[in-house]
């Protein structure tokens, strides 16, 4: 309610009926009035029995009181029909015909996702938030402040508005219509803000008071006092050896932020060392895509997913990672009849909606791509060959190298039935419209480079790329992975992935910088960390990550933090990476700032401040800025996001045509956006591919860097979880998401466990080469024999104390989804 | 494309296109209960009725594909009768007036608008309009009647053509139906005084300070420190009675 907003504000309590304000109003108005006050219940014509059911408490999130519910049957449809999971339904028939799950059981035990798309639907009070409904009466829906602003969750970049009322998120709802999810939203999206208005939030700027051996503790600082601290050590490293400073961006601030981060790395500091959590899960789509088309963004829309006749997955687990455009894959099957080719080790949810499921073993995709293709080029299609001539080049050299790999040789690799991966050749050969959506599946490999080229091999192998329906779809995993790539915060590229080592585009940042850059490509977030433990880095300056939770090999990331000189973190909790920190400063979170993020389809969307944020904490923009200021740098003198997005805009030929201004009046623009009048690209390479023509490559199979052996039998595979998101930081100071998923566990095959003599719910102790956790098992079919898996957001047993830290010799990319491990009861 | 008539408005539709959503198109406001955009339409509240001229009965808009040369009343007597009849049958198996305030969907739930507005259900309170920032009234007025001025959201009363979309859709109810005219009337937040500085004819009359006139902010300040200060003396006389 706007201030100044003068309203006539009521009191029941108080009224006395005594109907003066009627009369005087009917005075006022020709003798009618506008008032009319306290009218007695009256008997309605038919008014009789009425229901009396208990209201549903137990369940997290929702509250169902079906004495309120009209049967409409709103909830019940969307859930079939936009959720595709069919949870509720009517029940019993006539007057006790009511809204409920199956057999009335908690929703927990429903297969219900907690999405809350029935909620959001319910006209009447039947379905509502917990959280609002616990509150009082000012909490009210129309008396909420509504902000629209953007998910900070995954890539899908929902659009969503903030309920908010003194400076407290009451609840979030999605408008219809808008973005890529039209109303939908996820679990998280849509229950997971709890965390923005926790005690724990950090409020003042922190320094260490113990040593780094010792239990950390902090006492609180002044914004002036660390500043200077801060701006003092920063001065000595940039004097020393500019590059014994590296900086760690983060994919979860916004644009503007980081572009000043790496702005401030380079200009400030003089070194390329910044980087940031994309080399954790798709360094290898922007290297291996880079190579064969020339861009290393997703190339269709993902409204687009809907025009598919064949929906190709590979090691993406969509509806858990992306829920949102799990929703149009399982819309797409179930109103147009697409067909899912699925390749996944696991049994996830898409093998439901799969016309052929293939089970490769983790690490083998290189293989069983090759074979598909051997499938492919053996029955070509006359239009694939069209397109293989007009648009790319190097394909004899690609075509000798899988003409002799069939089928079997690929099954005898990968575990899959050779007939299956005919079956799934014939259907790709064959078929219009294909698209291929991979993830971290392939992307997480000592191979990943290979993987993602034999994607691209693949989509332009069966001509599916540039047109409505194709397309290749690298899911990001993170709100703003795709634009912090996008605003060069990574060692080799400047914004716009200008590379640093060409000496024009250097030049043209030196001037509109107006200071020296560095020429030599910095250090990867992988090569920091090593830098690190060898002393070559000691001063560190962190930004919104948690490498000691996300960095695989957790115990060497705490030994290299450990060995700092001066190491700053600046986050929104004392996360475990802060708590090695020097000095902590206080930022603020997604609905305290302004600012854009780029979602996965490349789509830039406007990020907007709902509420204030606690204590003295600050944008993290806004802290960059005064640090390089005290620094006495000039070039930072910005007063709001809007100006380093205009600033940006100038030197990012991609997002040159855009400003807050458009974007908010678009409700968001695909780049690349090259003039102010430019309607965005929602589709690439349509004429051309960037580079000029695709370029094929002929890969060969290699195997994972670390197989389980005879004393570490079993492969381990990590991933993600509908509930919870990365470190937890968030998710994890979110009630009902702990309700849902309390604790860590680990996947283990039936057949396992027999073998192990373990029952579901017992301990378990994991143990690497690295390290050991203990975890609880739950005894699945999910997973085959051999494979175990561990999702990676729990603190208290991390599955990245485990994982290896080999990388991939072009991307740098750890390979996070196959090593080794031996597994006891505990 | 085609072309039908309703409320003597003549819109263009697509074959296959739905009355709803040829009203859509053409911003005239049907109300439905059951219909989303995302969802097959069910047909199931039957809300959305409409006539449909040479139709011995009533037709639901959001299943009925359109037909060329339709002539179609969005919100004749008949309708409405129709619409009060469903909104009273739903009522009559719903939770009591009594219990209306208390729920947390109150002043955004569609049953309860719709219950004000057919005059089955009374608000609890008196209930003046609160001038909304984005009034949902000023959206669906067909004849451009309802106008924002500054913070007043007034009816031209000469414009309306008496369709009684704004009464359906608001959401404190109170919008009202004069018969006598065939308008709507609604609080003017007597404009011509409080311009001027004055209070409203209400405000200035109330004598037990139910109704007041001020900021928002200012009101809810003030009940704020009034608690606080509650809460403090009884915090205080706990202690005092421990002393002892």
């Amino acid at each position: 309610m706007a201030k100044e907003n003068k309203v006539l504000f009521t009191h029941p309590d108080k009224c006395i009926s005594c109907k003066t304000c009627e009369d005087a109003c009917a005075e006022a108005h020709d003798g009618i009035s506008n008032i009319e006050v306290v009218a007695f219940p009256k008997k309605g014509r038919f008014d009789g029995e009425n229901h009396k059911y208990e209201t549903v408490l137990t369940d997290p999130f929702i509250v169902r009181d079906n004495n309120k519910c009209v049967m409409c049957g709103k909830c019940v449809r969307i859930c079939q029909e936009v959720e595709g999971r069919g949870v509720l339904t009517l029940s019993n028939r006539g007057f006790g015909t009511k809204i409920e799950p199956a057999f009335n059981l908690p929703l927990k035990e429903t297969g219900c996702s907690f999405c809350g798309h029935c909620v959001s639907v319910c006209p009447v009070g039947a379905l509502v938030e917990k959280n609002t409904f616990t509150k009082d009466r000012t909490w009210r829906e129309f008396l909420l402040k509504k902000t629209e602003t953007t998910c900070p969750y995954c890539g899908c970049g929902c659009v969503m508005e903030i309920n908010s009322k003194d400076g407290v998120i009451a609840k979030i709802t999605s408008p219809v219509g808008k973005g890529s999810n039209n109303g939908s939203l996820c679990v998280k999206g849509r229950f997971g803000y709890e965390f923005v208005n926790s005690p724990d939030r950090l409020k003042k700027p922190l320094i260490r008071t113990s040593s780094k051996k010792a239990a950390p503790k902090f006492r609180q600082a002044s914004w002036g006092e660390v500043l200077k601290l801060i701006a003092k050590k920063f001065s000595a490293a940039k004097k020393k050896n500019p590059d014994s400073f590296a900086a760690l961006s983060s994919a979860r601030c916004t644009n503007e932020e980081n572009y000043i981060f790496q702005k401030f790395a380079r200009m400030g500091m003089g070194t390329n060392n910044v980087d940031h959590c994309a080399r954790l899960c798709h360094a290898s789509t922007v290297t291996g895509l880079l190579m064969a088309f020339g861009s290393g963004a997703m190339t269709n829309s993902i409204a687009d997913l809907e025009n598919a006749e064949i929906i190709f997955v590979i090691g993406s687990n969509t509806t858990e990672s992306h829920p949102i455009i799990g929703l149009r894959i399982k819309k797409a099957v179930r109103e147009r009849g697409a067909k899912v080719i699925l390749c996944d080790p696991r049994k996830i949810e898409l093998a439901d909606y799969a016309s052929v499921w293939m089970r490769q073993k983790p690490g083998t995709d290189v293989a069983l791509l090759n074979g598909l293709m051997n499938v492919i080029v053996h029955q070509h299609h006359q239009k694939h060959r069209s397109f293989i001539k007009n648009r790319t080049e190097n394909y004899e050299e690609f075509y000798n190298s899988i003409k002799d790999f069939t089928p079997e040789m690929a099954s005898e690799i990968t575990g899959v039935p050779a007939e299956a991966i005919r079956d799934a050749g014939t259907m790709l050969a064959r078929s219009n419209a294909a698209c291929f959506v991979y993830s971290m599946g392939i992307t997480q490999h000592t191979t990943g480079v290979d993987n993602v080229l034999s994607v691209a091999n693949i989509a332009m192998l069966t001509g599916n790329v540039g047109r409505t329906g194709t397309g290749v779809y690298p899911l990001r995993g993170q709100n703003n992975v795709q634009g912090a790539c996008d605003m060069g915060a990574l060692p080799n590229v400047y914004p716009g992935y200008q590379n640093v080592a060409d000496a024009a585009a250097r030049e043209k940042f030196e001037k509109a910088w107006g200071a020296k850059l560095p020429e030599a490509p910095g250090l990867t977030v992988t090569e920091i960390m090593d830098a690190v433990y060898h002393g070559t880095i000691n001063t560190l300056y962190i930004m919104g990550e948690n490498p000691v939770l996300s960095d695989p090999d957790s115990t060497h990331v705490k030994k290299a933090l450990k060995k700092l000189d001066f190491l700053v973190v600046q986050d929104i909790f004392l996360t475990e990476t802060a708590q090695l920190a020097d000095v902590v400063l206080p930022a603020v979170s997604w609905a305290e700032k302004d600012g854009t993020f780029t979602n996965t389809e490349r789509r830039v969307q406007l990020v907007r401040a709902a509420i204030p944020g606690p204590g003295e904490a600050k944008a993290d923009w806004e802290i960059v800025k005064l640090i390089a200021e005290t620094m006495g740098l000039a070039g930072f003198k910005f007063n709001t996001a809007r100006n380093i997005f205009r600033e940006m805009a100038t030197l990012t030929p991609q997002y040159a045509g855009m400003g807050h201004g458009r974007l908010e009046e678009t409700g968001g623009l695909c780049w690349p956006c090259p003039t102010p009048d430019h309607p965005g690209t929602p589709i690439l390479h349509t004429e051309k591919f960037t580079r000029g023509l695709g370029k094929f490559h002929a890969v060969s199979f290699r195997p994972p860097a670390e197989n389980p052996d005879k004393e570490y039998p079993f492969l381990l595979t990590t991933g993600r979880i509908l509930q919870h998101y990365h470190t937890g930081t968030m998710t994890r100071r979110v009630g009902g998401l702990n309700h849902i998923v309390p604790e860590a566990f680990v996947e283990i095959n039936p057949k396992d466990a027999t073998k192990l003599k373990v029952g579901e719910g017992d301990f378990l102790k994991v143990a690497s080469r690295r390290g050991e956790i203990k975890i609880k098992a739950r005894v699945t079919e999910r997973v085959t024999k051999g494979v175990v898996f561990i999702p990676f957001h729990f603190a208290e047993a991390s599955a990245n104390v485990l994982t290896s830290a080999n990388v991939d010799p072009l991307a740098k990319i750890p390979e996070y989804k196959v090593s080794a491990v031996k597994i006891a009861k505990a | 494309m085609h072309e039908l008539i309703i409320d003597g408005k003549p819109v263009a539709f697509n074959s296959g296109e739905t009355i709803l959503q040829a009203a859509k198109k053409a911003g005239i406001y049907i109300p439905t209960l059951c219909w989303d955009e995302r969802l097959k339409p069910s047909g199931a509240c039957r809300m959305c009725v409409v006539e449909v001229e040479g139709s011995h009965r009533l037709t639901a808009a959001c299943h009925t594909p359109a037909r060329s040369g339709w002539v179609v009343h969005t919100a004749s007597q008949k309708v409405h009768e129709a619409r009060k009849l469903i909104v009273e049958l739903m009522l009559a198996s719903h939770p009591g007036e009594e219990e209306c305030s208390d729920c947390v969907k109150c002043g955004s739930c569609v049953l309860q608008s719709w219950a004000y507005a057919y005059g089955l259900r009374e608000p609890a309170m008196p209930m003046t309009c609160r001038h909304c920032e984005r009034p949902y009234c000023k959206e669906v007025c067909q004849s451009a009647a309802i106008v924002k001025k500054g913070n007043v959201v007034f009816i031209d009363y000469k414009k309306c053509n008496g369709c009684r979309e704004c009464a359906m859709v608001c959401p404190t109810g109170v919008i009202r139906w004069d018969g006598k005219k065939m308008t709507v009337r609604k609080c003017d937040l007597c404009i011509d005084e409080t311009s001027k500085g004055g209070l409203p004819a209400c405000a200035s009359v109330c004598p037990s300070g139910a109704l007041e006139f001020d900021d928002m902010d200012v009101i809810t300040g003030r009940k704020k420190k009034k608690a606080a200060e509650k809460i403090r003396t009884a915090a205080l006389a706990g202690n005092s009675e421990k002393n002892r």
